[in-house]
């Protein structure tokens, strides 16, 4: 393994969606935040690049976002779910369900387990 | 459909050039203060927190730069920069610039006019219902083609019983049609005018050859068959444009 990051940074969107259908309107910070407490110390990405991700998941229409005020009083960009980012967030779930599973089972197969 | 969406999107921004990051540079701040709240609490002094939130944010300047990519159309402005670019350059060589326009304008031109000519003689379809079918029967190019007939050249000149012969017995072909070789001439006059008779080119073509063309006729009907007989009244075509 050369290169975790390339994989995280792929799976980074979904981590976003899923963050967002839990916790519902959320601003960078607080996504940053909760993808940090529920990967532990495994996923070492500068919180910068939640950034790019967002603007790319609200240009595709996933995301919607508007300026509110955060807890501190400040002006704040939040975050929310669409309906379109709930369907594709159903389906690539499927998607990483049924990946996880096909090399799960490849990972669980012992040499005697082909006799 | 979602990359659709999302090339819209940045066309629309890149069009609209307000806003660029502002939008992004206050969302980095309000992430920094949470930070740093968050590491104040945690028992850092104000400006270590501030700087451990910088830390772990990472490079601002990556992120604005990567951030940009993603937002407008980085592809689009490149080249745009690079006509404004040529444009500036040519301006600063007005010779060369004529030169080049010049030669651009000849050529063009004259691949034009060639082009228009060979389309008008020998790609244009013949106004014929199928001219793809039709073929002109001889042994050269000039074959039934004009009235003049020498020893030397061959001209496929046939006689009207070789011509009858011909075509009765070539299944090959749906319809076999002629034309007398020279031109003839025709007295012409309008039905009941005492007018003097004018004198306008024609041709005797045999019963079958407008349908052999598929053309019909505009007014009245088209020589037919019928009138291909010793004995049928005399018939004839004025062309439209007479």
């Amino acid at each position: 393994m050369k290169d975790k990051t390339d994989v995280l940074q792929g799976t980074l969107a979904l981590m976003v969606l899923k963050t967002l259908e839990v916790l519902g309107p959320l601003h960078g910070y607080g996504i940053a935040r909760r993808i940090e407490q529920i990967s532990g110390d495994a996923l070492t990405v500068n919180q910068g690049t939640l950034y790019p991700v967002l603007l790319k998941l609200e240009q595709e229409g996933s995301i919607a976002s508007e300026w509110g005020a955060s807890e501190n009083n400040r002006k704040a960009r939040f975050y929310q779910l669409t309906r379109d980012g709930r369907k594709q967030l159903r389906a690539e779930t499927v998607g990483w369900e049924q990946t996880t599973a096909i090399i799960g089972r490849f990972f669980a197969v012992k040499a005697q387990d082909l006799e | 459909m979602r990359p659709v969406r999302r090339f819209f999107r940045r066309l629309g921004a890149w069009a609209t050039t307000e806003d660029r990051d502002e939008r992004l540079l206050a969302e980095i701040e309000d992430h920094l203060a949470h930070q740093t709240a968050e590491n104040e609490r945690a028992g850092l002094s104000p400006a270590e927190a501030r700087r451990q939130a910088v830390l772990k944010f990472g490079a601002v300047e990556a992120t604005r730069e990567r951030w940009r990519e993603e937002r407008g159309l980085p592809a689009l402005e490149t080249i745009l920069q690079d006509i404004r670019y040529a444009l500036r350059r040519l301006r600063m060589a007005p010779a060369f610039t004529t030169a080049t326009l010049l030669v651009l304008a000849i050529g063009i031109g004259a691949t034009t006019a060639i082009f228009t000519l060979v389309h008008a003689v020998l790609l244009k379809s013949l106004p014929v219902r199928d001219p793809g079918e039709l073929y002109r029967l001889g042994r050269q190019a000039r074959c039934w083609y004009w009235g003049g007939y020498t020893q030397s050249e061959e001209f496929s000149i046939v006689s009207y019983p070789l011509f009858t012969q011909l075509r009765d017995n070539t299944p090959g072909f749906t319809e076999l049609a002629a034309f007398s070789a020279g031109q003839s001439t025709f007295g012409v006059r309008r039905a009941g005018k005492a007018e003097r008779a004018e004198t306008y080119p024609g041709e005797f073509v045999s019963g079958n050859y407008f349908a052999m063309f598929g053309v019909r006729a505009y007014a009245g009907r088209t020589l037919l068959p019928l009138d291909d007989r010793p004995g049928a009244p005399a018939a004839a075509m004025m062309s439209y444009r007479l």
